[in-house]
C-alpha cells in the first residue's frame, strides 16, 4: 500500500514536470489557485458552502471510476483495497475541509468527510448506455457526444430557465445560460488521438473552419432556448442576454482552438493558467484566440495536408 | 505505387527505423513481419503520414495520405459514440456520403450501439468496415486479424483478395503467419528496424524459417535451465 501511494506521488511529479512546470512552483501556484478560486466562490456565489461541497464530491467521484477500482481490487486484498480508497477520498477533500474549516463551517466540513467516506465503498455511477439520438447529425464529434454526457446539465439549464422566467429573477436566467455556455465549452477539454484528424481529407484552416462552424451552430441550437426566452420576458435586458451569449461563442472557440493548438499533448498547466486569466479579463479573450488559431494551424499541418 | 526511399525514424535518441526502402504496386498485397518492437506500427505510421521521418515517401496519383485507409493494431473509438456514427464520421472526413450503413454492414455488427461497449473483435470489424467504406486507394491494416473470430478472419482474407482485385494497394502486419501466406504476395521481414528478408509467394517457406531459426534459437532452453 505504501508504495502505492509513493507511486501515486510520483505519478503527480511527473505530470507537473512534463506540463514543463516545476513541481515546487506547481504545487504553490496550485494552493495559490485554490485559495483564491475559494474565495470567489464564497465571495460571489449564493449558496456558496454546498456549490464548494458538490465541486468536492465532483472530484473524489472521478476516483470512483469503474475500471480503476477492478485493476486496484486485483492488485490489493479487500481491507487494503477499501484502506487506500478511504486515504484516497479524504486527501482529495482535505483541502476543501480545511477552507470550510476557515470559513467557521464546521458542521458542512464533517459532513463532507462522512459522505466522501461513505463514497469510499462505492463505484462512481456509469452512465446509461442507451444511444439516444442527438440533433447534430453526423458532423464533428464532440457535440455530439457531449450532449449524450451532459444531458442532465441542458435539462438543468433549461429548468432554471422556466424558473427563472416564472419568479422573473434575470440573473438566474443568465445563470442558466452560463450553464449552458461552460458545459459546451468543456466539450473541448480532451484532445482525441491523431487519427481522427488524420482522417479529413481538408488542410488546415478549412479543418478548423469547419469546427467552428459547427461549434457556433451547435452551441446556437442549445443555447437560444434560454437566449430567445430571455430576450423576449427580460426585453430591457436584451442587449445583456446577447452579449453573454456572445461571450459563450468567444470562449467555445478558444476552448476549441486551445485544444488544437497543442495537439496531440493535452493543453499543459501554462496554457490552461492563461485560460484562466481570461475569466478574470475577458478582454484578453482577443488576443489569446488568434494566437491560438495561429498555433492550431500549425499543428494541424502536420497531420492535415 | 509507392516508393519508400531510405526511411528513418528516431524516438529521442533510439533509432526505430533505420534506412528502409520498399515499393507498394497497385493490386499487390504486401505483408510486413516481425517480432514486437520490430517498428511494423512505427512504419505504418510513417507511411500514413501519422509520424515525421527523414528520408522519402512517393506517391504517383495524388497526396498518398488522402488515399489511406488505416487500420491500427488497436483502433481508439470516441467514448458515446454509436457503430453507426462511427462509420460516418470516418466517411464524412473523407467526403464519401452513404445512406444506409446496414447494408455495408458485413460483420453484422450492433451499429446503434456504443462502439467503446463493443468487444475487441467487433471494434477491429468496425473500424475496418469504415476504412473499406471510405473509397480509399490504399490499405494499411496493422494486425487485422487479432482478436476477430474464425468466421471474420475468412472475411477478412476474402475482403483482401477482393481489394487486391480491384488493384488497390494493401499492406498488412500479422502475428498469425498462415493469414499472411494466404494472402499477400510479397513478405518483408522487419527487425529491429531494419529489412533482413524478403520474399515472394513461392519462398515464403524460407522467411518462416529463419524466423522461427532466430526467434526460438536456445531461448526456451534458456528458460529451462
Amino acid at each position: 500500500m505504501k508504495y502505492y501511494f509513493l507511486l501515486q506521488y510520483e505519478r503527480f511529479k511527473r505530470f507537473t514536470t512534463d506540463s514543463g512546470i516545476n513541481f515546487l512552483l506547481a504545487i504553490i501556484i496550485a494552493v495559490i489557485g485554490f485559495i483564491i478560486l475559494s474565495h470567489l466562490i464564497f465571495g460571489k456565489i449564493n449558496l456558496a458552502a454546498y456549490v464548494y461541497s458538490a465541486s468536492c464530491v465532483f472530484f473524489v467521484n472521478l476516483l470512483g471510476k469503474e475500471d480503476r477500482n477492478n485493476f486496484l481490487k486485483t492488485i490489493y486484498n479487500k481491507s487494503s483495497y477499501r484502506k487506500i480508497r478511504l486515504i484516497e477520498n479524504n486527501v482529495v477533500a482535505f483541502p476543501f475541509l480545511l477552507f470550510l474549516i476557515y470559513m467557521q463551517l464546521y458542521w458542512i466540513g464533517f459532513v463532507l468527510i462522512v459522505l466522501v467516506s461513505i463514497f469510499s465503498l462505492f463505484n462512481s455511477v456509469k452512465g446509461f448506455n442507451y444511444a439516444f439520438p442527438t440533433p447534430f447529425f453526423n458532423r464533428p464529434f464532440e457535440f455530439i457526444i457531449g450532449f449524450r454526457r451532459f444531458f442532465g446539465l441542458f435539462l438543468l439549464s433549461y429548468i432554471l430557465t422556466i424558473i427563472a422566467i416564472q419568479v422573473e429573477n434575470f440573473n438566474l436566467g443568465i445563470f442558466a445560460l452560463l450553464i449552458t455556455i461552460f458545459t459546451c465549452v468543456g466539450f473541448y477539454n480532451k484532445s482525441e488521438t491523431a487519427f481522427f484528424v488524420w482522417i479529413y481529407n481538408l488542410n488546415a484552416t478549412q479543418f478548423l473552419q469547419q469546427k467552428m462552424v459547427a461549434a457556433l451552430l451547435f452551441y446556437s441550437m442549445l443555447s437560444f432556448p434560454i437566449v430567445i426566452s430571455l430576450i423576449i420576458f427580460n426585453p430591457d435586458n436584451w442587449y445583456f442576454t446577447f452579449v453573454f451569449y456572445l461571450i459563450g461563442i468567444l470562449y467555445i472557440f478558444l476552448s476549441l482552438l486551445g485544444k488544437y493548438a497543442y495537439f496531440p499533448s493535452e493543453i499543459n498547466v501554462i496554457q490552461g493558467f492563461a485560460i484562466g486569466f481570461t475569466i478574470i479579463f475577458p478582454p484578453l479573450l482577443l488576443i489569446i484566440i488568434p494566437i491560438f488559431y495561429s498555433k492550431s494551424k500549425q499543428k494541424l499541418n502536420l497531420f492535415l495536408k | 505505387m509507392i516508393e519508400v526511399k531510405n526511411l528513418h525514424k528516431k524516438y529521442a535518441n533510439t533509432e526505430v527505423l533505420k534506412g528502409i526502402s520498399l515499393e507498394f504496386k497497385s493490386g499487390e498485397i504486401v505483408g510486413v513481419v516481425g517480432e514486437n518492437g520490430a517498428g511494423k506500427t512505427t512504419f505504418f505510421k510513417c507511411l500514413t503520414g501519422l509520424e515525421n521521418f527523414e528520408g522519402e515517401i512517393n506517391y504517383n496519383s495524388g497526396i498518398l495520405k488522402n488515399e489511406i485507409g488505416f487500420l491500427s493494431s488497436e483502433p481508439y473509438f470516441l467514448s458515446k459514440i454509436t457503430g453507426k456514427e462511427y462509420l460516418q464520421l470516418l466517411c464524412t472526413a473523407r467526403g464519401i456520403n452513404i445512406k444506409d450503413f446496414e447494408e455495408k454492414n458485413i460483420f453484422d455488427l450492433p451499429l446503434n450501439k456504443y462502439a467503446e461497449n463493443y468487444s475487441t473483435g467487433m471494434k477491429k470489424k468496425l473500424a475496418l468496415t469504415a476504412t473499406l467504406l471510405q473509397n480509399n486507394n490504399i490499405f494499411i491494416f496493422d494486425e487485422p486479424f487479432n482478436g476477430v473470430d474464425i468466421q471474420s478472419n475468412v472475411l477478412i482474407k476474402e475482403v483482401l483478395l477482393k481489394l487486391k482485385s480491384l488493384n488497390k494497394i494493401v499492406i498488412l502486419s500479422s502475428h498469425i503467419f498462415s493469414t499472411l501466406t494466404e494472402t499477400c504476395d510479397k513478405l518483408y521481414h522487419l527487425k529491429n528496424g531494419v529489412i533482413i528478408n524478403s520474399a515472394t509467394k513461392e519462398n515464403f517457406a524460407t522467411i518462416e524459417e529463419s524466423m522461427k531459426e532466430q526467434t526460438l534459437s536456445k531461448k526456451i532452453d534458456s528458460l529451462f535451465n
